[in-house]
């Protein structure tokens, strides 16, 4: 699978993998995977990075549709274990500034 | 028979609640009874045909859903019987059983050879036929279902091929490419679709300067193709309208938030240089570092420092932009994040690393751009494109010696009336806005003088600058002479501009006809709050002065009928005759 989700027992905390390439084929399987935990209140989710190789600007539009649909501040959605491809990547958009990067 | 009958008696027996018919071929009366008893019992209805030559008629006109069709017939045979139907039914699946007694695996054979789908031996069993004609249907049924997913797949396919070709003729026209044929400029644009999720736009300004933009789509094609139409739009009339770089990227920015869906949106590289090429103002927001080459010293990198146009809500967009000073010669060069991206083969990335030493070894070489470009192609030959790929280089030249093939509408200058209008900008309003797009524009509509926009612009904007960087914020532009005087020069501008309080502006224009009925006077007068500053150094002529500041005073001088600094050089008056 190139896109998996764990919620947290308690179910406050979505952790969604991404493996491989992040970029339009994961369109539908990305709105999926956070689409049924919205209405869930105050819900974090963390985008774990590690197994991502590559990262394009649709991928970028994907995280701030979630961005707009979670309508809080960025400190509700983290993007965890970015390589330096990625790192890069999330610094020339400049996205460092409206996601919190760990 | 043609396509479309065909077509309708595949599709009404398949999507009917109908029972399916059988078509029983055979010469013996006998067996065609017992078969059809049986087969009727199963909830089929039967026809049927006494030799091949009335089964491949009775096909024709009635069409049935699955044919049972004996081997040895007088007057035409199963197996020709066979071959003629499967021709007729082209596309649609008609399965034929055939119905035999011979045992002889040869004879067997040939059944399928002829186009059968299979065979029932004699005596017939009616559990075996049964189970034979239900395995046929299901094979219909799943045939027809992928013939119709088929058709279906095409006709999407064929529409989006038009789709694709009316976007790309919409996108050539908006971003028309003529505007690029400028003699400083050269560029590559390698889309990976037919229509490109880049677009190029170069325009020149009302002050003779040049604007230019690279923008780069999320994704590619259609999608991206349809956010060109508000961004080129915003770009080519803000442009054309004297505002600055800032300002436009605000304006688009806004724009695409307010049109295009979220997640979609355009990292974008722009551009603004004033005539001389001395200064460049540049806004990277998302795509790869600006360089620009130089012939004294090492490469100048701009990373992007904002965020692409299309994210942030109009409030949060930073306009700020930053400034270099170029000489000569020197190069700019803007790429889309498909080249630093673009693979070869083995799936490496050409990588920003790459482009770098090619930019720096290039500058040896006489034509720089054809060894970037050749060094780009060669990387990515025989790979697949996976993003659309652009490149620009910029020729830092003075613009008044190059040639472009920009044409300015030429609206016909209206009668000359009487009119005036005056604006006062108190420290809130000087922050956020430039007037002189505003007024040039108004002066325009008013008067229709086109072909006089680019000097009446210059003098609006050289004396506006005049009055509110020396006289009111006090700046002095001899810090212009330093190496880096130019950045510090508008370093501090910003800053100074930003703790502003209690002052005012007050520009108004006045236009009278001539006395001749042949033209007009426009009369410029601005007066600021702020302490005045010593013109005296700032009016020799435009030929003696050459310093790096003070031009803007003698330009307007060579411009205009009269200019005059008056109250200790906070009023000043300029005449302006067309």
């Amino acid at each position: 699978m190139a896109l998996t989700t764990q919620l947290s027992n308690d179910g406050s905390l979505l952790t969604i993998s991404i493996n491989g390439r992040f970029d339009f084929n994961l369109y539908k399987d990305f709105r999926d995977a956070y689409e049924s935990c919205l209405n869930k209140g105050n819900i974090k989710f963390i985008i774990n990075l590690s197994q991502t190789e590559y990262m394009d600007s649709s991928a970028l539009g994907m995280l701030l549709v979630l961005k707009e649909r979670t309508g809080s501040g960025s400190s509700a959605i983290v993007l965890k274990h970015c390589n330096k491809e990625i790192k890069n990547i999330l610094s020339i958009s400049n996205f460092d500034k409206i996601f919190t990067i760990e | 028979m043609d396509d479309v009958s065909i077509k309708t008696a595949g599709v009404t027996s398949a999507k009917s609640q109908l029972p399916l018919s059988v078509l029983i071929v055979d010469d013996d009366k006998t067996n065609r009874l017992i078969l059809s008893t049986l087969i009727k019992k199963l909830g089929y209805t039967v026809i049927s045909a006494v030799n091949g030559e009335e089964a491949v008629e009775m096909y024709a006109n009635d069409h049935p859903d699955i044919i049972l069709m004996d081997v040895m017939m007088p007057v035409m045979n199963g197996y020709d019987a066979a071959v003629e139907i499967k021709r007729i039914c082209g596309e649609i699946f008609v399965p034929i059983i055939f119905l035999t007694a011979i045992t002889d695996e040869n004879a067997l054979a040939k059944c399928i050879e002829y186009g059968g789908d299979d065979f029932i031996t004699k005596p017939y069993n009616s559990t075996i036929i049964k189970a034979k004609i239900d395995a046929m249907v299901r094979v219909r049924e799943l045939y027809n279902h992928i013939a119709d997913s088929k058709s279906e797949l095409q006709e999407h396919h064929s529409r989006l091929q038009l789709e694709h070709e009316i976007a790309e003729t919409i996108f050539t026209n908006i971003t028309n490419p003529e505007n690029l044929e400028i003699e400083n400029i050269k560029y590559l644009l390698k889309p990976m679709s037919i229509t490109s999720g880049d677009i190029l736009l170069c325009s020149r300004t009302p002050s003779g300067g040049m604007h230019v933009m690279l923008g780069d789509f999320t994704g590619h094609g259609l999608s991206a193709a349809i956010g060109a139409i508000p961004v080129s739009d915003t770009f080519y009339s803000l442009s054309s309208k004297g505002y600055s770089i800032g300002d436009i990227a605000y304006n688009i920015n806004k724009r695409l938030k307010e049109t295009l869906p979220s997640g979609f949106f355009c990292a974008a590289c722009l551009i603004e240089a004033d005539e001389a090429f001395r200064t460049v103002a540049v806004w990277n927001g998302g795509n790869p570092d600006i360089i620009i080459t130089t012939n004294n010293g090492p490469p100048i990198k701009i990373s992007s420092s904002h965020l692409p146009l299309g994210v942030l809500n109009s409030d949060n967009l930073d306009r700020s932009v930053e400034f270099f000073e170029l000489a000569t010669n020197d190069k700019i060069y803007m790429v889309s994040d498909g080249v630093v991206e673009a693979q070869n083969t083995h799936g490496n990335m050409y990588t920003q690393e790459r482009l770098d030493s090619v930019l720096l070894e290039s500058q040896n070489k006489c034509n720089p751009f054809s060894t970037i470009k050749n060094s780009i192609n060669k990387f990515c030959e025989n790979s697949e494109q996976f993003d659309d790929i652009t490149l620009i280089e910029i020729t830092a030249k003075p613009l008044d010696t190059v040639n472009t093939a920009y044409t300015e509408n030429n609206d016909q200058a209206l009668a000359a009336v009487n009119w005036g209008l005056s604006i006062k900008l108190g420290a809130g309003a000087l922050q956020q806005t430039n007037p002189c797009p505003l007024i040039t524009q108004s002066i325009m509509e008013i008067q229709g003088l086109s072909e006089h926009r680019e000097r009446i612009y210059t003098i609006l904007s050289e004396l506006y600058s005049n009055s509110l960087e020396h006289g009111i914020l006090g700046l002095d532009s001899s810090i212009k002479e330093n190496p880096q005087g130019f950045t510090e020069y508008y370093n501090a501008r910003e800053l100074a501009l930003s703790n502003l309080k209690n002052a005012s502006i007050d520009i108004s224009v006045k236009h009278h006809p001539l006395p001749s009925n042949s033209g007009g006077n426009i009369i410029i007068i601005i007066e600021d709050t702020g302490t005045g500053f010593d013109i005296s150094n700032n009016t020799s002529s435009l030929e003696e002065n050459r310093n790096a500041h003070g031009r803007g005073i003698s330009l307007v001088k060579s411009l205009c009928t009269s200019l005059l600094y008056t109250n200790e050089g906070t009023r000043v008056e300029a005449h302006y005759q067309w």
